[in-house]
């Protein structure tokens, strides 16, 4: 591997980053790297840059890359207010088609109240599925021609108000926990969508056709094998993957 | 149905589940894979024969057959095996992993180390990370573009830096050090909402970014 002509150790004085123990790291010491900050152009921050991007997926066609972020983006108005409407996640969505591969362009920012790190594209491209964390809920964006707009929202049944603090939506396990949707995976035939409810030690199974979730599986012991309440197994669940058609195909040849 | 059975990394139990959902109303217990870390992301080879585990506090990417739900390899991702690390040098944190289709590599990202393993899935050096790529700061995931030359790296976090502006806590609750004139005028709560606006918490300046790179060649 050319890892020596990627990193070009002679000319990395302009590419240093500092980090906070005073060491530096080299973003873009790659061949051809170009770094962009993560500024959704937020009208009253310009200078905004979201932290926490947690999940980069390109469609399957090739031509746009997603990027969700998860993390503490809030945002104080001019009178030490929460601005609420500023105060969300962020989904990136840059265009990497043809010229664009090497240097991505934004096209979009989607704005969410909440996210987590589940991020998946239907296998057409003309849907992207995002996990809404607290929401207790999974969001679809679908392409009506011109852009990615919400086209359903999931919901997966624990917290009927979605993220707002109060004991009607604190039904995850444990005391005060609301739920958390994580990771998701999508099936090849874009059908079926799972998705890890992080604080339930569950997965939700949804019909993506339906929009509904079909049905929820318990994943600690006690549940899927009869063991004593409490055996260890199972439980936060985060990223999900789901098995490829060739492995099923391998599996009823042997039948 | 296609994709009949989910893999589902149970993050404080250190395993991974394995569930057939090919039912339309019940899923069931195939299988439970004991890892060493905690897994974090997962990916699948591209026939299904293989799901690669990153395990962020074992700075390992665990690989296992699905065809026995065994694992078959644990790669460290701190470096290449020549550099002999020590036990204790801990902390590269592989939270992502992701294979590239065009050159059929696997791309462990170190959120802790702020790299990126490249690891061969055959060959003289199969299942072991051969370099690192350097990246920005908290890195936590890597796609690739549709023909496999172009590598997408996000991060997470940036080093923010002073923020002076920024006052700790909710200051329209602490009351005493406040005597009547000042030192704040207004109170304060009205010097709380002044250094709220400033937003210079520091999780507020934290600032992730995208890279867009070449495919170092092999």
């Amino acid at each position: 591997m050319n890892l020596c002509t990627s990193a070009r150790l002679d000319d990395d004085d302009d590419k240093k980053s500092p980090t906070p123990p005073g060491l530096y790291i080299t973003p873009t010491a790659l061949a051809n790297a170009v770094q962009q900050p993560l500024n959704p152009g937020l009208t009253n921050y310009p200078n905004f840059v979201a932290g926490q991007a947690v999940k980069a997926v390109v469609s399957p066609d090739g031509n746009t890359l997603a990027i969700l972020t998860a993390g503490m983006n809030s945002l104080y108005d001019s009178n030490g207010v929460v601005d609420k409407a500023a105060s969300t996640q962020f989904l990136f969505l840059y265009d990497v088609a043809g010229a664009h591969k090497s240097r991505p362009v934004l096209e979009q920012v989607i704005q969410r109240l909440n996210a987590h790190v589940g991020l998946v594209w239907a296998p057409n491209s003309q849907t992207l599925y995002a996990s809404g964390g607290c929401d207790d809920a999974v969001y679809a964006y679908s392409n009506n021609g011109t852009s990615f707009v919400l086209s359903a929202k999931i919901s997966l049944g624990h917290a009927p108000d979605g993220c707002v603090s109060n004991p009607a939506n604190q039904t995850g396990l444990g005391l005060g926990v609301e739920p958390n949707v994580a990771g998701l995976a999508i099936s090849a035939d874009g059908k079926t969508i799972v998705a890890a409810n992080n604080y339930n030690d569950s997965i939700s199974v949804i019909d993506t056709a339906l929009g509904k979730v079909r049905y929820e599986y318990d994943l600690r012991p006690y549940a899927t094998s009869g063991a004593q309440n409490g055996t260890k197994g199972g439980t936060f669940p985060y990223a999900v993957v789901f098995e490829r058609r060739h492995r099923l195909c391998r599996l009823r040849s042997r039948s | 149905m296609n994709g009949a059975i989910a893999y589902v990394g149970s993050d404080r139990d250190r395993e991974v589940v394995v569930v057939n959902v090919a039912s339309q109303t019940a899923g069931s217990l195939v299988a439970r894979i004991q890892t060493g870390g905690n897994p974090n992301g997962m990916t699948l080879s591209a026939d299904g024969s293989m799901l690669y585990v990153a395990q962020d506090n074992k700075d390992q990417v665990a690989v296992i057959d699905t065809a026995t739900n065994k694992i078959t390899h644990k790669i460290d991702t701190r470096g290449p095996a020549y550099l002999d690390f020590p036990a204790n040098t801990t902390g590269a944190a592989p939270t992502a992993v992701a294979i590239n289709r065009a050159n059929k590599l696997l791309y462990a990202v170190n959120a802790g180390s702020n790299s990126i393993a490249v690891i061969p899935l055959s060959g003289r050096h199969a299942f072991l990370t051969i370099g690192l790529l350097p990246t920005a700061y908290d890195p936590t995931d890597v796609a690739f573009s549709a023909d496999g030359s172009w590598m997408y790296i996000i991060n997470g976090k940036s080093n923010t830096g002073p923020n002076p502006g920024y006052g700790f806590g909710n200051f329209a609750l602490i009351q005493y050090i406040t005597p009547p004139g000042g030192p704040f005028p207004g109170g304060n709560a009205a010097e709380s909402a002044r250094l709220l606006t400033n937003n210079q918490y520091q999780f507020q300046l934290e600032q992730a970014s995208l890279v867009s790179a070449q495919v170092p060649p092999t």
